[in-house]
């Protein structure tokens, strides 16, 4: 990943201005309305144009901007304190745990497939095993009151259906 | 002044008083709900709503309505999820005032500020409806792609990454609006034949990824809650001494939200970008927004609400609802023979002015039951921050899977919350995005109607008096903007050289 900056902007400027000639030239595809200027591809050419120029825009001021310019950018450094640097392993199990919990719930149910989500998220966040059990079942269960109960949201039932 | 007394008699009654209490519980606690929305409160009350009178039944609507939408900024302060389009405009600051155990303070600006200017609203609602109202009813696909258009360019341009940055979160946002059924042609458009996007996204777990998952991703193990929260007896103490501070911002708020809330449809989620956007352009210390700085927050909040009141007028006034709430609200009006629509000015005057009282003690009670939330909510503080992190991943699951009862929403909010972090993390601003998905229809089925009313020809744009007005505003805006953007770089460049 690019670091931050001006080589990042370059890069993202350039990621954007791709996306957009992607868009346009999909765009093209869409007819007009017979006998008029206008059509399905009309807004989305706007679009994927603007994307290529505010693109092209943010990937020259990247490339002209100097390191002293950028060290210079104050609110830069705030926000990248603030942002941090990325727990790639917890990040990456998080993630993996809701796809898991995407393909998963449909078959297991709800109750069964939040209850191991639970205990799992927190015990990758650093929680005992004992507040994990207590806990996922408890939370589990209230929200699928709230929800299947309370708001008639039709939660998958699987195993357990 | 008989109908009035007669309303009073209509509302002051232990009935109606019970329905509207019961409501805005109700109303809070669902809008406190991440991925639960107003429009699914209404519609969860309207089966209760037939076994009850007349203006029980509409003050259930009316005080749920007004409590979801409030509530909806608990999340917000707490969790970083914004409960609607509207409050995703202030949820940076009021977020980082909690982050910085000013919690309360955050929740009172938010519901102190939602009641004045509510109640401002209200005020607006009941001397100047039918002329608000046919004020709104003048407007064609001109004005409102233009107004679309100026509340979008101030979502991107108060984007602290600068402007290129600002204009490509809001381009992206537009494109991702686009996906789905075009609204003309009914032509699929970057489908790729995947089923599931022909409905398009919506805008609830895109906003539940964007900040809600990215924040965990942000933050990790290491989410800070053990922050000390002050005013722990009293979470609203200094609140209204803050909201003195900055009673411009109030006032401006307010009367910008009553005007903007009149125009059906488009109203409510774009007067708080505009305020927000206009307390940035004139605040002394616009650097601090974002930060954690009330102002934004009490001018943008108290628009929010008086633009709540004010929809309500074309609603009421003409039987026009402009979003979900308001055509669910008119639905049970017809039901309960209360026919919206200038005779229930005239026959029924009554009703009128006891639906405008209902408003009146919906807001007020805003006041304790957000008091209660207030006090309440500092619990999350104290939560181990594991077991917080699986509760909040939780809700953004089921949240995200409410919306249409498939998982689908659930991998667009995953696929959002990664987009949201990479780009947060190279300065662009997220909100700018969910403004583009929420606001995107609107601009793009008023711009082409417009292109076939004038055949093509741009300068039709311009061709009435409100429209020429606001386009050439947002066109000045962008015009200032990149003169601004290219003089500072000029003067930034001398000073290195």
């Amino acid at each position: 990943m690019p670091k931050p900056g001006s080589r990042a902007d370059v890069v993202l400027g350039l990621i954007f201005a791709a996306l957009g000639v992607a868009v346009f030239t999909l765009a093209l595809s869409y007819r007009n309305m017979p006998g008029m200027p206008v059509g399905a591809g009309l807004f989305p050419r706007i679009v994927g144009g603007g994307m290529v120029v505010f693109g092209a825009v943010l990937a020259l001021q990247g490339w002209f901007t100097r390191p002293a310019l950028v060290a210079a950018d104050a609110p830069a450094e705030d926000e990248h304190a603030r942002t941090g640097t990325l727990d790639w392993t917890y990040v990456g199990l998080v993630l993996g745990a809701i796809v898991a919990t995407i393909f998963l719930m449909p078959v297991l149910g709800f109750l069964l497939t939040s209850f191991v989500f639970c205990i799992f998220i927190v015990r990758l966040s650093g929680g005992s095993w004992l507040s994990a059990i207590i806990f996922s079942p408890v939370m589990t269960y209230l929200t699928y009151l709230a929800f299947y109960n309370g708001f008639r949201v039709p939660l998958p039932r699987g195993l357990l259906g | 002044m008989d109908a009035m007394l007669a309303a009073m008699g209509l509302v002051f009654n232990v009935e109606t008083l019970l329905t509207i209490l019961l409501a805005s519980i109700f109303g809070l606690f669902v809008g406190a709900l991440p991925g639960l929305t107003a429009t699914m409160a209404t519609a969860l009350l309207v089966p209760i709503t037939f076994y009850l009178p007349p203006i029980p039944a509409i003050a259930t609507i009316i005080a749920s309505t007004a409590m979801a939408i409030t509530a909806g900024d608990l999340t917000g302060t707490l969790l970083r999820i914004p409960g609607t389009p509207a409050s995703a405009a202030y949820v940076e600051d009021s977020y980082r005032m909690a982050q910085k155990g000013e919690a309360g303070m955050a929740i009172g600006i938010g519901i102190i500020g939602s009641v004045l200017g509510g109640l401002f609203g209200f005020v607006v609602l009941l001397f100047s409806a039918p002329a608000l109202a046919k004020f709104a009813l003048n407007f064609s696909s001109f004005e409102y792609f233009w107004l679309a258009a100026l509340g979008l360019t101030c979502a991107a341009l108060i984007s602290s990454g600068g402007m290129a940055k600002g204009a490509l979160s809001l381009l992206l946002g537009l494109f991702i609006a686009q996906i789905g059924v075009d609204p003309l042609m009914g032509t699929a458009r970057f489908t790729f034949q995947v089923t599931e996007l022909a409905g398009g996204i919506s805008f609830i777990p895109a906003m539940i990824g964007m900040f809600a998952l990215a924040e965990i991703m942000r933050t990790g193990r290491n989410f800070n809650v053990n922050v000390p929260q002050m005013n722990i007896r009293n979470p609203f103490k200094g609140v209204m001494a803050m909201l003195w501070k900055y009673r411009k911002n109030q006032v401006r708020g307010s009367i910008i939200g009553s005007l903007l809330g009149a125009l059906p449809g488009v109203g409510g989620d774009l007067a708080a970008w505009i305020t927000y956007s206009l307390a940035k352009r004139t605040s002394k210390t616009p650097e601090k927004f974002g930060t954690g700085h009330p102002e934004g927050l009490v001018e943008a909040g108290a628009t929010n609400n008086a633009a709540l009141s004010s929809s309500w007028i074309p609603a009421m006034v003409f039987g026009i609802p402009g979003d979900a709430v308001t055509a669910i609200a008119v639905g049970v009006l017809v039901m309960k023979g209360m026919e919206p629509g200038p005779s229930l000015l005239t026959v029924n005057p009554q009703n009128f002015y006891a639906v405008m009282l209902v408003f009146v003690i919906a807001n007020i009670l805003m006041l304790p039951l957000g008091w209660l939330a207030a006090k309440g909510s500092r619990w999350i503080f104290e939560v181990p921050r594991a077991l917080l992190n699986a509760g909040i991943l939780l809700f953004c699951i089921v949240g995200s899977f409410a919306i249409n009862n498939t998982m689908f929403g659930v991998g667009i909010m995953v696929a959002m919350g990664i987009i949201a972090y990479v780009l947060e993390r190279y300065r662009f601003a997220i909100a700018p995005i969910i403004l583009g998905i929420v606001l995107g229809p609107l601009l793009e089925n008023n711009f082409l109607t417009s292109m076939i009313i004038t055949n093509g020809n741009l300068m039709g744009f311009f061709s009435r008096p409100v429209a020429a007005f606001l386009g050439v505003a947002t066109l000045l805006i962008w015009g200032i903007a990149i003169f601004g953007a290219l003089w500072s770089y000029r003067k930034t460049r001398l000073a290195a050289a």
